[in-house]
């Protein structure tokens, strides 16, 4: 017997189940659109959190993956801070954290108000309300390769900081230190080391040089480190500072 | 030289250092000025070694190096001791508007 028409209430909760209705007699037209925006949103995937997939393997039938089983971008980002006018110094925190191992960080535009300034970096212990690390266990090798074919470099051991480039041009237009770091392990106890690469502008007596830098650095000590310090060695940083750290997935 | 003695962060955004943090700051920047001779001093050294090097190749044997430029060279090594404070550095490193040195001891006599 067929009805053409069922009164409010003739259907009682969960009356209607797999068994009453014939194969694929749903179709996508009938679904509400509400199905999937109707639902509470989420920020965060778990491992095991599901997906609706159609198995191309299998003649389409309807199946899920789980999140662990997706590909995924490599870099996480893990911290970021935009100068949005000048200070005196930019710091990033709660950025190494027991996530990930290693991690990736750019430097944008960390451009000096003042020329001949040396451009500096230290480690942040304490997550999310930190300190600067200023004990003398900073050691540096950074190697500098000027447009006009000049070399020069910074080195130290026992230093309260890690120096990355020299000679500030204090012009926003030439900006000052663009560059990428690759950080090891700044979260392990034992070990906090970088190297990477970068340039910038040197203020010279006649002219500008763009330097190529080289950069490596290891915290001698043990520290848990879970964010970095910028600054210059006087002199503030100008708004449009920017540094971005990533996480690097091992998955 | 202004220092704003502030910090921005990615957690509060732009916000005053504390006390502790201004204190570091100061300390910074006082050993960095405390530090201006000695650089000037690294960087004259580097200047004057560039030319020494320059004229190296007059000391070979089967050269013989004139007199005015044994006398330069021999200027050229005594910087540190004849030139020994700030304001003796400032004048080694003076250039004019074009970007030249103005100090005569950097210019090498003809041969």
């Amino acid at each position: 017997m067929s009805k053409t028409t069922i009164p409010r209430g003739g259907i009682t909760a969960d009356a209607i189940d797999a068994t009453l209705v014939t194969d694929d007699a749903i179709s996508d037209e009938h679904l509400d659109v509400t199905a999937v925006t109707g639902q509470t949103a989420i920020t965060s995937l778990a491992d095991t959190d599901k997906f609706l997939v159609s198995d191309a393997s299998d003649s389409g039938n309807l199946k899920y993956v789980e999140k662990q089983y997706l590909g995924g971008g490599a870099l996480i980002k893990t911290g970021q801070t935009t100068l949005g006018s000048d200070a005196s110094t930019l710091t990033v925190d709660n950025c190494f954290t027991s996530d990930y191992g290693n991690y990736f960080v750019v430097m944008e535009d960390m451009t000096c108000t003042s020329d001949d300034q040396n451009f500096r970096m230290r480690f942040r212990t304490g997550g999310a309300s930190g300190s600067t690390d200023t004990g003398s266990q900073y050691r540096n090798a950074s190697r500098y390769f000027d447009d006009d074919g000049s070399t020069a470099s910074n080195t130290g051991v026992d230093q309260q900081q890690f120096t990355l480039s020299d000679g500030s041009e204090e012009s926003a237009d030439w900006k000052g230190f663009n560059g990428f770091f690759v950080f090891y392990q700044p979260q392990e106890n034992s070990s906090s080391r970088f190297s990477g690469s970068g340039s910038f502008t040197r203020n010279t007596a006649s002219d500008e040089d763009v330097v190529s830098s080289h950069n490596a650095g290891h915290y001698d000590s043990n520290a848990i480190h879970t964010g970095l310090h910028f600054f210059y060695s006087s002199g503030n940083l100008r708004a449009g500072a920017n540094v971005i750290v990533y996480g690097i997935s091992e998955a | 030289m202004t220092e704003s003695y502030t910090v921005w962060d990615n957690l509060v955004g732009l916000r005053d250092m504390t006390p502790e943090e201004k204190a570091q700051r100061e300390k910074d920047v006082k050993a960095w000025n405390d530090a201006s001779a000695t650089r000037k001093l690294t960087k004259i050294r580097a200047m004057r070694l560039k030319r020494l090097k320059a004229t190296d190749y007059l000391a070979n044997s089967d050269v013989t190096m004139p007199d005015n430029i044994k006398t330069w060279r021999q200027s050229l090594r005594d910087i540190p001791s004849n030139h020994t404070d700030e304001d003796a550095y400032d004048l080694l490193l003076a250039r004019d508007s074009d970007g030249n040195l103005t100090h005569s001891i950097w210019t090498q006599p003809t041969e």
